[in-house]
Order: C-alpha cells, then structure tokens, then sequence
C-alpha cells in the first residue's frame, strides 16, 4: 500500500476529508491522488501557501466577500484529464470534449488575476486566453459551445436552408455534418500548441480549490499551522475534532493533552484503563498524517518531524480468513515496523498494548524488548502499556487518570516505575458486582505481603 | 388545434401512455410541432430512455423526435453525441445516468434526437427548475417513458396530455372503461385540508384532521395498518392522509363501517392510488371520499387506434365513446394531425 490520501483515510484523516468543503469532486479525487509529502522544505511551502489562502479568506482578507464567486468557478471544474491528453493523437473531440475544454479556459481567465496576484510560488495559473478565444469565435463570452457558423462561410448558408426546409432535411444534415467534423479537426490542430498549459490549468485550479477549502476548514475548526522540526514532535493543547464533536452532543468535554517526543527514545505511556490511550496514539497518527498532507492541526501548536511512513498497530488483529490469531497477527505487524526502521527509514511507529494478548511474564518480556528495539533508531515511536515495567531506557507519561470521581484525560511526566493501580477503583465506578472486587482487591493485599516477604532482607 | 394553446398556459408538461405503443411519441412530436415557439421558450427531455428508432420491446418502428430551432432538450451524453441536428452545448450535469451524463443543448438548426432524461422523479424535478432558473425556460415537457404513470405525478409537472389506444386493450368497452378510469382519478379533487396536510412534518406516516381541525400526526406508517389500530383513530376523524399507495384492501375494509365512510381519505396524487375500477368505485356509491394532496391538469387525451399487433379501431367511434365518458377534448392526431 503506498501513501496515497485515499490508502491513509483510517485514523480519522477521512472526517477532515469528508470535512472539507471542496467545490468541485474533481479537486477530491486530485487529493485522493496525491502521495504524502516527506521532504520538509515542501512542506514548509504547502503551508506557506496556505497561510497567504488563510490571511486572503480571514474576515479582513483580500477575498472577503468573493470567495462564495470564486467557489461558483470552481465548481464547475471537471475531470477532463483523458480529454486533454487525448488531443493531438488521431481521435478527433466532440462537441462535449471542446465544450468541456472551453468551460475550463473560462474558469481558468476567471480565477487568473485573483490567484496570479498572489504571486505564489508553484501556483500560477497559465494564460489561455488565445485558447478561450479560439472556441469563441463571436466572442459571446458565454459557457456554450458548438460548431459555430463563424468557423466555416458555408455553415450559415446551409444552416438557413435547414431551417426553411421545415421537416428533417436528410442532405442538408449530411453536408452539415461534413462541415462540422472538418471543422473540429482544424480546431483540435489549433489548441494542440495549447495542451500543456490546459494540462496545467486544470491540475492547478483543482489545488486552488484544495488550498480555498483547508484554509476555511481552519477557521470554521479552529486549526492551527504547524511547523517541521528535525528532531521532536510536540503537540499543545491536541484534540480529535471528530470526538470532540460527540462529546459535546453528549454535553461533555474534551480535554485537550500536551505530548511530545523525539527521534531516537520511545515514549512509553502508561495508564489505567478507559483512560483515553488509544485514542491519544490514534490521534497522534491523525494528526501526523495531516501534517504531511498539508492540513491545519486540531492544536494549540505543533512541531511535527516529518517521516517516510505513519505506522500503526493497534486494536483486534485476528484475522479468521487468514487463520491467523491475534497474537501472530499482531507480531508480524510490528515486525514490519521494526524491518522498515531497520532498512534506515525514518517512520513513526504508533503502537497501542504490544503483546496484551499473550501472558503477562512474557508480554512485558517482549513490550521490553521491544523498546530496546526502539532505541537509537532513526524513528519515532509512542508505546502504550499495562505492564509494569522496570528499567527501561525510554521516555515516559503517564494518562492523569481517576481522580475525584472524574476521569482525568491529560498526558503527565512519570519517573515513577509503577504501574497506577486503578482498574479496581474505575470497575467499582462501573457499578460491576461489588463481591467480585472486594475479592479481587484481597487476592491484590495478599501478593503484596507475600512480595513483601520475598523482598525483605533476610 | 385548440389545446395546444392551453399547454402554454402551464410550466411544465408530461406526456404519459397508458400503454407502450399508445402513440406518446407522435403526439409529443405533434404538440412540439405546433408549440408557438416565436413565443414561448420550450424544454424538451424524456423520463429514462426513450426515443429509440424501434420499440425495445415489441420491435416496431417508432416515430423519432423533431425538435424545431430554438428548443432546449436534455439527453445522456450517449445520445447527444449520436444527435442528427445542430445544437449549441449549454451545460453538462453531474448527475450520471446508465448512458453517462445529462446533456443540455439549444437546437440551432432543426433535426432528430433521441431522448433519455432524468430517470426518477427527484430528478425530473430538479430538471424543470433548472431549466425553469438558469435558462428561462417557459415550457418543460417531460416524454413519460413506458407507461409509467408516476412519471406523471403532479410533484414534478402541473400539466398533462394522456394517450391511449388499441395497445391498452382491442376491446373498445374494455379500452373505454380502463382509459376513462385514469381519467376519473386524474380528476380527483384536492382536499380541502391540502394547506394543512402539506406541511406536516412527517409526510411518511399517517396524518389526521381531527374534529377540531387539528393536524395529528399517528404511529402508523402505511394504510397497511387498518386492522391493527387505525380504525379508532379514524372515527375520530374528518380526514385520514394515507401515505404511499391506497389499495382495495384498505378500502374494502373500511367500507363496512358506516361510520367510517364518514371520513375523507387523502393520497398524494392520483399516481398512488392502486385499487380497481369496482372496488374503488364501489365505494364512491357507498358514500365514501377521496380526495389528493396535489392535482394536475389533464389538458387532453390523445388516442391510437392501431395496436402494435396491425389491429386498427375504428377511430371516429373510438372517440366519440371516450368524449361521452370524460370532459376533456380526446384527439386521434394520427389521422386529424
């Protein structure tokens, strides 16, 4: 799978798809298109465009007030592409293909002074001025076509006679029609010297189109820019729009967190359960992809370092039709990870409970290992766990957690290497039968005093 | 001919057969002939696919539509592209259909095309604003396709021309009494409560107009639901909205209450009514109403004596029946045109 938009739309990238209003479907299917950008200098150039769209479409902007005009051009851009890069080779266009070519030389003369006055670099937009003429011969200004009876002296004649023959005139048609392909032929002949700049207007109107759409996506969600690092990730003040939108349906809360990580030491977080884990390493790979696709970050600020691939494992990988069980699938899943950083590719590798699923002595066995793996390598990666693990050479946070009744969401600083023992606490706040964790919670004294025992010095 | 001159007072327009091979096609092309173009701006489309050169389905020729200088006509890109006229490209909608996308065009020099338009209602509607908005456009027609009524609906035209003929039934009684049924319900009157049932919220679920004139809103979604519950709450009262189709079922049901009779019964348009000639009348003798929501204009019939078998009515005859059973002009365009 390569990093195509349409192949990463999982971790909630498609909500800010299906989020962006676009003009044109056309423009969606450019972006579906596009491959993620790694090169941090491009990156920096996407968002400096989409500074100057966000500045031009704020309240004081230079398009205050014209955008709805603009948005009405571009709505009218089709997927023309096989037309173009049909012209010129032996098949001739119909009435429909030219219509369709003049249609986007005039969208094209109509966007041009609002965009070519930006003066961005890589985004302006040909002259096709001569080309819009060349398929408006009366200059009527209007979006129509056919074979006008300027193009050829005896078109008009003939046309007069059909109109005075009355009924259906079967010579004067076949004359007629005659014309009009050779017409159509010199025409194709005529916009071939065209055909790259076409290529080009149609390519570029449909990013315009893109650019108009993310930076309102900005305002309306209130989104921020980010900036690349080199070497860490931070993200202040990070939330997940999509939930955040259902919880305040439900009347409740998001609480934004605070994460940050670099190159080269894993980040381990630890926490009770429902403690928002997964969704915190779900929104990371979020908004890590939209950072590489150019889109505005659901943050306070961000720094983001760019990777060659977002790796994520997570969830239930059992795979009945593979016959393969959770613990194998999981496995061979990280093992991808670990061979792409092992090849030198710099990628960020998300993974939520390594190894949950086998038991406990040799899963926090392997989650060790695994962060000595992670060590030293040219990567970023964010480890969610329960076991309890001593001694391991990584950065770590810890989910707030339970706290006066209340779940707690935020992301803290945690030197201490202890597990916090909550899963009791937050069972009882579920209302689960209370003889069960009363027995759960003396089993619990009983192998801390025999640990005790064994720890005291004889 | 006369009404030819009363379609212009109307927005919109469909031509609907009750039968294929009734005639729909000649009698488009005879109204399109006859339009006062220098007048009036016409748009022309078809519902799904017509206009094909030979019947699909009983492979006989089929008269093809001329369209005259000036008129607007939507078709599938298809068919645009296999157009025997000159025509200047006015829009391309996004809306795809199984022949590719609508073509709208304005005809500059006369000649044939084949028609395939918007292939639902929803459609068809969007259609007629479209053109109604953007090109000012007087006039839609919409060339019903295959003796779907629906098509008809007053939701997406005002006005209507109906054609019938010997591909209905060879029996003139049996063609007569199938043919001036239609035209019995096309002539439904619209309730008096239409204002109020319009705006209902819920439009699939079964409305009342209770004693007191108020809009309620019941639990039942279709007319289905007589038996279980309904009946009480229709006693109460003065008009029932049933959603969807009106079946004899329902009728016959209720038609053995005295005091439900009492109650008007309400469908959308004439298209949703499902029950037979005896039942349905029936039950107009007993006492019993119903009205519609929305009510089109049937400006007149138009007959085909021919069936596509070779058997010809007499004409003169058939015609005369028809006029004496409805009141509306009824034309045999073939043999008067």
């Amino acid at each position: 799978m390569d990093n195509r938009f349409s192949n990463i739309m999982g971790m909630g990238v498609r909500w800010f798809f299906e989020n962006l209003e676009l003009s044109s479907s056309f423009s969606g299917q450019v972006l579906r298109e596009q491959t993620m950008v790694v090169d941090a200098h491009e990156i920096k150039g996407q968002y400096q465009r989409l500074e100057v769209f966000c500045q031009i479409t704020a309240p004081d902007g230079a398009w205050q007030g014209k955008v709805s005009r603009l948005q009405s051009y571009l709505g009218q851009l089709r997927d023309i592409r096989q037309s173009l890069s049909s012209l010129g080779q032996s098949h001739t266009p119909d009435d429909i293909e030219l219509f369709e070519i003049k249609s986007l030389a005039i969208i094209n003369e109509g966007m041009r002074p609002w965009v070519n006055d930006l003066r961005l670099e890589n985004l302006q937009l040909p002259d096709l001025s001569a080309a819009h003429n060349l398929l408006d011969p009366e200059n009527s200004g209007i979006n129509s076509f056919y074979v006008y009876d300027a193009y050829d002296e005896r078109l008009p004649r003939l046309r007069q006679l059909i109109r005075s023959a009355g009924e259906y005139a079967e010579e004067l048609q076949y004359q007629t029609a005659v014309i009009e392909d050779s017409v159509r032929k010199t025409l194709v002949e005529r916009l071939l010297p065209y055909k790259t700049q076409l290529q080009e207007a149609l390519l570029m109107l449909a990013h315009v189109d893109i650019l108009l759409a993310k930076a309102l996506q900005v305002q309306r969600l209130s989104l921020i820019l980010p900036v690349a690092d080199e070497h860490t990730t931070t993200l202040e003040g990070l939330f997940n729009p999509e939930v955040k939108e259902v919880l305040e349906k439900e009347e409740k809360l998001f609480e934004p967190i605070d994460v940050s990580f670099t190159l080269y030491q894993p980040l381990l977080i630890t926490g009770a359960n429902m403690g928002g884990k997964s969704l915190t390493l779900k929104t990371i790979a979020m908004v890590q992809l939209l950072f590489q696709f150019g889109f505005g970050i659901p943050a306070t600020r961000a720094s983001l370092v760019p990777v060659e691939k977002v790796f994520y494992s997570g969830g239930d990988h059992q795979d009945m039709l593979k016959g393969v069980s959770s613990f194998a699938a999981e496995m061979k899943n990280i093992d991808r990870a670990l061979t792409y950083m092992q090849e030198g590719k710099k990628i960020l590798c998300l993974i939520d409970e390594p190894a949950s699923t086998t038991n406990p002595t040799e899963g926090a066995a392997l989650v060790k290992g695994l962060l000595q793996m992670l060590l030293h390598k040219n990567s970023q990666s964010v480890i969610t766990t329960h076991y309890n693990l001593r001694d391991v050479n990584c950065q770590r946070m810890r989910v707030k957690g339970f706290q006066d009744g209340k779940m707690h969401y935020q992301l803290m600083a945690d030197n201490q290497e202890e597990t916090p023992k909550e899963a009791l606490r937050i069972a009882t706040s579920l209302g689960i039968n209370p003889q069960w964790i009363e027995m759960a919670a003396r089993e619990l004294e009983n192998t801390n005093i025999q640990n005790n025992l064994i720890n005291e010095p004889k | 001919m006369p009404f030819v001159n009363e379609l212009t007072k109307y927005d919109s327009l469909s031509i609907v057969g009750l039968e294929k091979n009734t005639g729909k096609t000649e009698c488009l092309n005879y109204i399109l002939s006859r339009l006062p173009l220098e007048r009036i701006r016409v748009g022309v489309s078809s519902a799904g696919i017509d206009g094909e050169r030979m019947d699909q389905v009983t492979q006989t020729a089929k008269p093809e539509i001329f369209l005259r200088e000036g008129v607007l006509f939507t078709t599938s890109e298809k068919h645009y592209r296999h157009r025997r006229l000159t025509s200047e490209l006015l829009h391309i909608s996004t809306e795809q259909t199984s022949l590719g996308r609508l073509i709208t065009g304005k005809v500059q020099s006369g000649g044939k095309v084949l028609l395939s338009g918007p292939p639902a209602t929803t459609s068809l509607k969007r259609w007629i604003d479209f053109l109604h908005k953007h090109h000012q456009v007087d006039l839609c027609i919409v060339d019903g396709a295959l003796s779907r009524l629906s098509m008809a609906s007053p939701a997406v035209s005002s006005s209507m021309v109906l054609t019938t003929g010997a591909a209905v039934s060879v029996n003139m009684q049996e063609l007569v009494n199938k043919t001036a049924f239609v035209c019995e319900l096309i002539h439904l009157d619209k309730s008096e409560y239409a204002q109020q049932l319009i705006h209902a919220d819920n439009q699939s679920q079964v409305q009342i107009i209770d004693n007191e004139l108020q809009l309620r809103t019941t639990p039942f979604s279709s007319a289905m639901q007589v038996d279980t519950g309904l009946k009480p709450i229709m006693k109460q009262a003065k008009a029932v909205f049933i959603p969807g189709a009106l079946t004899d079922r329902f009728l016959k049901s209720i038609s053995c209450d005295a005091q439900l009779m009492k109650t008007q019964i309400v469908v959308r348009d004439f298209t949703c009514i499902f029950a037979s000639p005896m039942t349905f009348r029936l039950f107009l003798k007993k006492g019993g109403t119903v009205k519609v929501l929305e009510k089109s204009k049937l400006i007149a019939l138009c007959v085909n004596p021919v069936s596509p078998g070779g058997y010809k009515l007499d004409s003169d005859k058939l015609c005369d029946e028809l006029s004496g059973k409805i009141q509306i002009p009824v034309y045999d365009i073939v043999k008067n045109g």
